[in-house]
C-alpha cells in the first residue's frame, strides 16, 4: 500500500516529463561536517557466524571506501547474560561466531580505542515466519528493451506466505540473485503487518526485479523490530525517494546505538536481530 | 444573540440622535448588471463619501438639504446627480463603461487614488481581465498562479500547490469562493488552479490588515467571487486550450429580476495521450470544474443568490493506480435591507472536500478514502450611522468534519483488512464588530474586534500518554471516550485589529495595520510541496490553535494624475504554535498522529515595493520583495531556528502589456528570485553497501537563482473571421486567439538538488538537479465570446 503512495511522486514527475522536466547532474561545494562512528550489524537464526562493521563518516564526495575503525572492543550480549567478546576477523569486521537464539535479546556494546563507549538498545529475534511456497512466472510487467529485455524473457518471483494473527509484526525481505544480494536503494522492502494481518499472503512479489531463465533468485523473509522496519524504511526514504515535490525533508537517521557518556553523541547506523526464514528457485525450470 | 439585540439598540439610539436622512441604492454595470465593487460616491457639499460595499450597495446619512453627488468608477463615465434629500431616499445608478478610454488604453484601477485615500494595507485586488492580459501557462487562465506575481506572495516551486503568503505555509491561507471554503485550490497537483477565470468577478487577497470579519486562517484572505449572471442579456464565452476547454453562459431568467451564470471546463490529458502513446487508451487523467450562480432579486430590501462550485482530478492508470480528488461548495446568500443605513446578509455555506487513492484490481487491490466537510452559518452586518462611520459586525458558527483516512481491500482477491482512523468533530464560532471611521480630512482609523471559540468534541476515542506527553506509540497508557457532543478540547479569544491612514495630500498618505489571527485547523504535510492527499487536521486535546500577530506600516504615493502608484510596506509577523513534524513521520492512516507532531515558533518579516502604473497603452507593475521565514521547532534542528520551505530573500517581478492597437496586445512577465532553502548532506557513510548523505543543518543551503521571463500576444481579428473555419460568426461576436510562451529562453530552473549514489558506480555519489521545467513551454488559446 504505501507504494502506491510513492507512485504519487512518480505521477507527479509523469505530469513534469510531459512539460519537460529534467535531471542534470551538477557540481557542488559542500561544507564537511564532524565524523561519526557508523555501525553495521544483524544478528538472525542462521547457522553462521555474524559480522558487525564498525567505519566512520567521509565527506558527501569522498569516492573512497568508507575507513575502518580497528582497536574497538566489541561485544554481544542477551538477556540471559550471555556476553561474547568479537574478534576483529578483518580491518573493522568484528565476528560473533554463533548464530542468534529465538525468542533471545542482543545488546551491542562498542568501547572504542579512545576509550568512548557506546551501547545499541536490545533487540528481540522473533521466530521466523516460513515462505510457504516460492515460484515464478512470466511478468506482466513491460520489458525495458533498451537493457536488452525481451517480453518472452521476463519473470517474477512470487513468494506465498502467511501473517500470523496479532498486529505488530515487522517484515523486511532480501533477494539475492546468482549469489549476489542485491543491495540498492530501491531493493530495500520492509512492511508491518497493520493492513494484511492475519491474512494470506499469495502471489507476493518482495522484490520488483524482473529475472531471466536459469536465475538463480533467493528470498530471505525476516521477522524484524519496528525500531529496525523504521530504520530501513527510513533508509530507503532518505536515498531513494529524495529530491521530489512530495517527498519528506532530508534529515539524518536516527539509529538505535549511543555513547552512554553522551547522548548526542549517536552513532549512525542499527544493529538489529531477525527471525529469517529463505527460499530459492531456478527461474524457468519446472 | 443578546449582544447582536444591544448592538441594534445602541445603533438606533445613535441614528435617531440627529435629524438625518439617508441616501442609500445600487451601483451595477449597465451593460450586464453586475454590481460594482468599491464605486466611489462623493457628497460635494461635504468633500466627503463612501464607496460601494461587495454587492454593490452605498449608504450615506446627510442632514436634510440639496447634495450634488458623483458617483464614479474607474473606466466607466462619471456620473453626478443633484439630489434633494428631503427624507430617506433609494438611489440605484447603473453606470456606462467609458468605451472611448477603453479603446484606447487599459484602465486597471477601480478609482483614480483609492489606493491612497482608503484604510487598506496588504490588500491587493485584480481585477480579473487583466488576469487574463498576463502570460499564462500553457494558455490556461490560472488565477494562483497570478496572485504569485504579487509582491509578498510566493510558491515552494512550479507545479505546487497553493501559494505562500509572507512567509506563511499554505494551509494559512483562507481562500473563500463565495464565502465557502475551498481547502485545495489545485488541479493536476498544482500546475493548474480550481478557479475558471470566466466565472470569477472579482478577487481581493489580503495579505495584512485582515478585517474583522474575516477569520480561522494565520497568514492570508483570498476572497473570490463569481459573477452574478448578466441581467440584462444572455451572453457566453467560450474557449479552447491546449490544456482545456471551456464555456460560460449567462443571462436574464427574468430580466432585470433573476439572472443565471454556469461555467464548465474539463481538460483532456486523456484524450490525447493516447494519440501519442497507445498505452494510455482507457485511462483517465482529466480535471473539471463546474460553477454556477443564479440570483434573484425578490424586491428592492431582499435578494437571493445560490451558488455551487464542483470540481476535480482523476487519475487512473491501468490496473496499477487509481487517485481522485474534488471540492464541492455551495452557497445561499440573503441580503436584506433592514432600513437604508442597516444592510444584512446571512449566509448558508457547505463545502467539502474528498480524495482518495487506490488500486482497482488485483491482489492489491485497496481504496483510501479521506476528507473534510464543514457547514457554517454567517450573518454579516453594516451599518452606516453617518458619513464618518461604517459599522461592520456579525457572527458566524462552522460545523467541521474530519475524516482522516480509511483504507480497505477491494474485491474477493485482495489481501488488505480494513483500517480507518478515527474521525473528528468540531465547531468554531465567531463574532466580530468593527468600525471604519474617518477622523477628519487627512486621518481615517479601522478597529474591530473578533472572537473566536473552537471546540473539538466526541464522539471519539482519545489516547492518554505518560506524563501527557504524546512522545511515542509506547508512551500510551489508557484510553478515554468522549460521548457524542463531549468536548474534548476547548479554545478561543480575542483578535484584535487596527489600520490607520494619514493622508498628506491626495496622492500621498502612510498607513499601518496591526491583525491578531488564530487558526485551529491545520494541513499535515511533510513534503516539500503538499500533495492533494494530505489531511487537514483540528486542534485538540494535543495540539494547539496557532497565533500570528502581524504588524505592518506603509507609504504610498501616486505620480503624474494617478498613473503610477507606488507604495512600500515593511511586516513584520510572530507566529506561535506552528506545527512541524519528527523526522520521518508517519502522516498517513496513523490513529495516533499527534505523536508524529511537534510545535513551534517561527517569525517572518520583509519588505515590499512596488509601482504599478495603471492607465495607458502600457500597464504593469515591477515589484520587489526582501523577507525572511524562520522556524524554530524543539527537535528540529537541534532546536535552532531553520528557514522555512518558502523562505525567499529576493524576489523581483516585472509584469507588464502592452496595447499596441484594437488589434493585438502583448504581455510579457519577469520573475527574479533567490532560490528556495534545501538541505546539504555534510558527509556520507555506507550501510549495507547503501551510500547513505548524513544531514545535520536543516535548509541551511539553497538552490540556485530562480527566473524566468514570459510572452503572450492576444489577437482580437477585426475582419469577420470563421469561427472554427466552419462559419461565419454574427457581428456582435467577438473572437480572440491568445499566443503564450512560458519560459521564454528555456532556463531549468532547478526545484530541488538531490544526492544520491552513481547508476553506474555505486561507491561515486553526485548531486542532481531536477528542473520541473526544463524548456521553453508554448500555449494557445482561441475565445470566443458570443
Amino acid at each position: 500500500m504505501k507504494r502506491s503512495f510513492l507512485k504519487f511522486s512518480f505521477l507527479f514527475l509523469a505530469a513534469g516529463f510531459l512539460l519537460g522536466s529534467c535531471q542534470d547532474v551538477v557540481e557542488l561545494d559542500l561544507p564537511e561536517g564532524e565524523e561519526f562512528l557508523v555501525v553495521e550489524g544483524w544478528i538472525t537464526n542462521e547457522n553462521r557466524p555474524h559480522n558487525v562493521i564498525l567505519t566512520t563518516t567521509a565527506a558527501y564526495f569522498d569516492e573512497a571506501d568508507p575507513a575502518p575503525v580497528t582497536g574497538a572492543n566489541v561485544f554481544i550480549r542477551d538477556d540471559e547474560g550471555m556476553e561474547t567478546l568479537l574478534q576483529e576477523t578483518g580491518p573493522g569486521i568484528y565476528t560473533y561466531p554463533d548464530s542468534g537464539i529465538v525468542g533471545r535479546s542482543y545488546q551491542l556494546e562498542i568501547v572504542l580505542d579512545n576509550g568512548k563507549r557506546y551501547l545499541s538498545t536490545y533487540e528481540e529475534l522473533y521466530e521466523p515466519v516460513p515462505i510457504l511456497d516460492i515460484f515464478w512466472q512470466l511478468s506482466e510487467d513491460e520489458p525495458d528493451e533498451d537493457n536488452g529485455e525481451s517480453p518472452d524473457d521476463i519473470y517474477d518471483v512470487l513468494i506465498f506466505t502467511i501473517e500470523p494473527v496479532g498486529v505488530g509484526d515487522n517484515y523486511r525481505w532480501r533477494s539475492i540473485l546468482n549469489g549476489e544480494e542485491q543491495r540498492e536503494p530501491f531493493d530495500l522492502f520492509v512492511t508491518e503487518d497493520e493492513f494484511v494481518d492475519g491474512n494470506p499472503i499469495p502471489d507476493f512479489n518482495v522484490t520488483d526485479d524482473l529475472y531471466s531463465q536459469f536465475d538463480t533468485v533467493t528470498i530471505i523473509q525476516e521477522r524484524i523490530s519496528r525500531e529496525a522496519r523504521e530504520f530501513i524504511q527510513l533508509l530507503q526514504t532518505q536515498t531513494a525517494f529524495v529530491g521530489g515535490p512530495f517527498d519528506p525533508p532530508p534529515s539524518p537517521i536516527k539509529g538505535n546505538i549511543v555513547n552512554v557518556n553522551d547522548p548526542d553523541d549517536l552513532a549512525l547506523g542499527f544493529f538489529g536481530a531477525s527471525g529469517r526464514d529463505r527460499a530459492t528457485i531456478v527461474v524457468g525450470i519446472e | 444573540m443578546r449582544f447582536i439585540t444591544l448592538l441594534f439598540v445602541l445603533f438606533t439610539a445613535v441614528a435617531m440622535g440627529q435629524s438625518k436622512y439617508t441616501l442609500s441604492g445600487y451601483l451595477r454595470d449597465t451593460e450586464n448588471g453586475e454590481g460594482l465593487i468599491g464605486a466611489t460616491v462623493y457628497v460635494d457639499e461635504i468633500a466627503s463619501g463612501t464607496t460601494t460595499n461587495v454587492y454593490g450597495f452605498y449608504s450615506i446619512s446627510l442632514p436634510e438639504g440639496t447634495y450634488t453627488i458623483t458617483f464614479n468608477y474607474l473606466g466607466f463615465e462619471a456620473l453626478t446627480e443633484t439630489i434633494e434629500l428631503k427624507s430617506d431616499r433609494t438611489f440605484d445608478m447603473e453606470m456606462i463603461p467609458d468605451r472611448e478610454l477603453l479603446q484606447t488604453v487599459e484602465v486597471t484601477a477601480e478609482k483614480a487614488n483609492e489606493n491612497v485615500s482608503n484604510l487598506e494595507i496588504g490588500v491587493e485586488r485584480m481585477d480579473v481581465k487583466m488576469v487574463k492580459d498576463i502570460p499564462q501557462f500553457m494558455g490556461e487562465v490560472d488565477i494562483i498562479r497570478s496572485i504569485q506575481l504579487l509582491p509578498g506572495v510566493s510558491t515552494v516551486g512550479e507545479g505546487a500547490t497553493g501559494f505562500n503568503v509572507r512567509g506563511g505555509n499554505i494551509d494559512q491561507n483562507l481562500i473563500l469562493l463565495d464565502e465557502a471554503t475551498v481547502f485545495n485550490s489545485s488541479h493536476l497537483f498544482g500546475f493548474f488552479s480550481v478557479f475558471n477565470a470566466d466565472a470569477v468577478k472579482d478577487l481581493t487577497l489580503y495579505k495584512g490588515g485582515v478585517p474583522a470579519k474575516y477569520g480561522g486562517r494565520l497568514s492570508s484572505v483570498l476572497d473570490v467571487r463569481q459573477k452574478e449572471g448578466n441581467s440584462k442579456n444572455f451572453e457566453g464565452n467560450a474557449g479552447i486550450g491546449l490544456v482545456s476547454s471551456r464555456l460560460m453562459l449567462e443571462g436574464p431568467i427574468i430580466k432585470d429580476k433573476m439572472s443565471f451564470m454556469v461555467a464548465g471546463r474539463r481538460s483532456y490529458g486523456d484524450l490525447l495521450l493516447p494519440l501519442f502513446n497507445p498505452d494510455f487508451r482507457g485511462d483517465q487523467l482529466f480535471f473539471y470544474d463546474v460553477n454556477a450562480k443564479v440570483n434573484y432579486k425578490i424586491d428592492d430590501k431582499n435578494r437571493l443568490f445560490l451558488s455551487g462550485y464542483f470540481g476535480a482530478d482523476r487519475f487512473k492508470f491501468g490496473d496499477d493506480f487509481q487517485s481522485y480528488w474534488g471540492n464541492n461548495t455551495a452557497t445561499l446568500r440573503w441580503n436584506h435591507l433592514f432600513n437604508p443605513r442597516l444592510f444584512s446578509n446571512f449566509s448558508a455555506v457547505y463545502s467539502d472536500y474528498t480524495y482518495s487513492l487506490g488500486v482497482p484490481t488485483g491482489v492489491n487491490a485497496f481504496e483510501w478514502e479521506a476528507g473534510i466537510q464543514n457547514t457554517a452559518l454567517k450573518a454579516d452586518f453594516s451599518f452606516f450611522p453617518n458619513v464618518n462611520n461604517t459599522i461592520e459586525f456579525g457572527a458566524q458558527g462552522i460545523l467541521y468534519d474530519f475524516a482522516p483516512g480509511r483504507a480497505a481491500g477491494l474485491g474477493d482477491e485482495s489481501i488488505f483488512n480494513v483500517v480507518e482512523v478515527q474521525g473528528e468533530n468540531a465547531v468554531e464560532i465567531a463574532a466580530y464588530i468593527g468600525n471604519k471611521q474617518t477622523i477628519n480630512d487627512r486621518l481615517s482609523i479601522e478597529y474591530g474586534v473578533r472572537y473566536s471559540r473552537f471546540l473539538n468534541l466526541g464522539n471519539r476515542d482519545v489516547f492518554l500518554y505518560d506524563q501527557g506527553n504524546p512522545t511515542s506509540d509506547e508512551a500510551i497508557i489508557d484510553t478515554v471516550n468522549y460521548g457524542s457532543g463531549e468536548v474534548i478540547a476547548d479554545f478561543g479569544g480575542f483578535e484584535p485589529r487596527f489600520a490607520i491612514n494619514y493622508t498628506f495630500s491626495e496622492r500621498s498618505s502612510i498607513k499601518a495595520g496591526y491583525n491578531r489571527m488564530r487558526q485551529y485547523i491545520h494541513l499535515v504535510s511533510n513534503t516539500t510541496a503538499a500533495t492533494p492527499l494530505d489531511i487537514w487536521t483540528p486542534a485538540g486535546k494535543y495540539v494547539d490553535p496557532s497565533i500570528a500577530d502581524q504588524v505592518s506600516v506603509g507609504y504610498f504615493r501616486n505620480f503624474d494624475d494617478n498613473m503610477y502608484q507606488a507604495s512600500v510596506e515593511v511586516y513584520y509577523k510572530d507566529y506561535q504554535n506552528l506545527l512541524d513534524y519528527k523526522d520521518n513521520a508517519q502522516l498517513l492512516l496513523n490513529d495516533n498522529l499527534e505523536t508524529e507532531l511537534l510545535q513551534g515558533q517561527g517569525r517572518a518579516y520583509g519588505l515590499e515595493f512596488q509601482v504599478e502604473k495603471v492607465k495607458g497603452r502600457m500597464t504593469g507593475w515591477i515589484s520587489y520583495t526582501l523577507s525572511r521565514s524562520e522556524l524554530q521547532v524543539d527537535g528540529i534542528n537541534r532546536n535552532d531556528w531553520y528557514a522555512s520551505n518558502y523562505d525567499k530573500t529576493h524576489d523581483i517581478t516585472v509584469v507588464a502589456q502592452y496595447k499596441l492597437n484594437e488589434k493585438w496586445k502583448f504581455g510579457g512577465n519577469f520573475a527574479f528570485m533567490t532560490g528556495r532553502p534545501i538541505t546539504y548532506p555534510d558527509s556520507r557513510y555506507v550501510y549495507e553497501g547503501i551510500v547513505v548523505p548524513n544531514y545535520t543543518n536543516r535548509n541551511g543551503a539553497r538552490t540556485p537563482t530562480y527566473h524566468r521571463l514570459d510572452f503572450s500576444a492576444t489577437l482580437v481579428p477585426k475582419q469577420k473571421d470563421k469561427v472554427f473555419f466552419f462559419f461565419n460568426r454574427p457581428d456582435t461576436w467577438e473572437s480572440s486567439w491568445t499566443f503564450s510562451v512560458y519560459n521564454a529562453y528555456g532556463r531549468r530552473n532547478p526545484y530541488s538538488i538531490f544526492f544520491r549514489q552513481n547508476e553506474d558506480n555505486p561507491t561515486q555519489t553526485e548531486a542532481v538537479r531536477l528542473s520541473i521545467f526544463g524548456s521553453v513551454i508554448p500555449g494557445i488559446t482561441y475565445n470566443l465570446k458570443f
